[in-house]
């Protein structure tokens, strides 16, 4: 069944626990998933027919998110303070409002951008660190 | 709140004013333990310039009979970009700071439009037998910076006695503060760096203003007399 994506919500919080509507990250007008599995190649001399084998190794992810920068936002803020400190922070997408995953990520980059005639926009860059956990 | 993009205030940072005695409040917060965290009272000098040393001073009974009494460099930690001090122990209940340095003003870039502002982190890969999953390690901080200006590089940015373009700045090669201010309300939060120049460029075309455009790269200035430094950060 498709989903509007203006039923998606993201959420941020410092620890792995459910989240609540005060983490839910003002602003965001987009935001993707894509886990991905390092593929390890294990083909060999003795495989006469010439395919590619290999076996899958470590999974992993990266979760883009951007839109409009909210000074005041405690989430967004959360964001900033975990590129600052390093820290792990937990990203909860539930695409239709309601069932989702929630993702322990280092945050990569936080870029801000303004421009005379447009608006403060902000795009997150954050990079798998630990288990996938489905809510 | 959405933020209309015309509201930023892009400043640099200008010569440095020393002051005495300027006190300090306590900052309080989520996370933050009782009486360790400390601010400069006054915002234009919330700015310190790491090339002038620091005193800081406690009054433990808060103007009681006791005065004030010089800290160890090594009691605190100083975020010099927000005019902060971090004691390693809480002070006792009542207890008043102040601090002497020199601060920092910062001058408005008249003609700045359009600025991207990156802060990045090394993550360093930390996975490990047992674990099906990445695990990664938070490694070196850093901020890019990409500015444009309606101007040519060699106009003054400092309205005052002094002198400071950004020709200037790439060809010393001297490290700069950036303080942009996203919704422009003179208030924080505040992004706040030094910055060397890495490139600048102009262009002038006969149906289109003249454009000047500066990109700089992160660096950390050490603080006189001390082990810590500033670089970049957020104000949140």
């Amino acid at each position: 069944m498709p989903i509007a994506g203006t039923s998606t919500k993201v959420y941020v919080t410092a620890t792995n626990v459910a989240a609540v509507s005060s983490d839910e990250i003002a602003g965001i007008r987009q935001g993707s998933y894509a886990p991905k599995r390092n593929m390890l190649d294990v083909s060999a001399f003795k495989d006469a027919d010439a395919f590619m084998r290999r076996i899958a190794g470590l999974k992993d992810f990266s979760i883009p998110l951007s839109g409009d920068y909210e000074a005041g936002d405690a989430p967004q803020s959360l964001l900033r303070s975990s590129w600052d400190s390093g820290a792990t922070a937990y990203v909860t997408l539930l695409w239709n409002g309601t069932a989702g995953v929630r993702l322990p990520v280092l945050i990569e980059s936080f870029e801000i951008s303004s421009s005379r005639d447009g608006k403060v926009e902000f795009t997150a860059s954050c990079q798998c660190n630990g288990p996938v956990v489905t809510v | 709140m959405p933020i209309a993009g015309h509201k930023t205030a892009v400043k640099l940072g200008g010569t440095p004013v020393a002051f005495t005695n300027e006190p300090m409040s306590e900052v309080t917060g989520p996370g933050i333990a009782a009486r360790t965290v400390y601010r400069i009272v006054t915002a234009i000098r919330q700015v310190l310039d790491p090339n002038t040393a620091v005193v800081v001073e406690v009054d433990a009974d808060g103007a009681g009979a006791g005065g004030y009494a010089v800290s160890a460099a090594g009691s605190y930690s100083l975020n010099t970009l927000f005019g902060k001090v971090t004691f390693a122990t809480p002070l006792a209940v009542g207890a008043l700071v102040r601090i002497s340095a020199s601060y920092i003003p910062t001058l408005t870039v008249a003609e700045a439009h359009q600025l991207a502002l990156n802060a990045k982190r090394a993550l360093l890969d930390r996975s490990k037998f047992g674990t099906d999953h990445m695990l990664r390690l938070a490694g070196l901080k850093e901020a890019s910076i990409n500015l444009s200006v309606w101007d040519v590089l060699t106009a003054d940015q400092d309205p005052g006695a002094g002198t400071l373009t950004f020709a200037a700045l790439l060809d010393g090669g001297t490290a700069v503060l950036v303080e942009v201010d996203w919704d422009g309300d003179g208030a924080n939060p505040y992004f706040r760096g030094w910055f060397l120049l890495e490139s600048e460029g102009q262009e002038s075309a006969n149906d289109s203003q003249v454009v000047g455009t500066v990109t700089g790269q992160s660096t950390l200035i050490p603080h006189t007399g001390r082990s810590d430094g500033a670089s970049v950060a957020f104000d949140h």
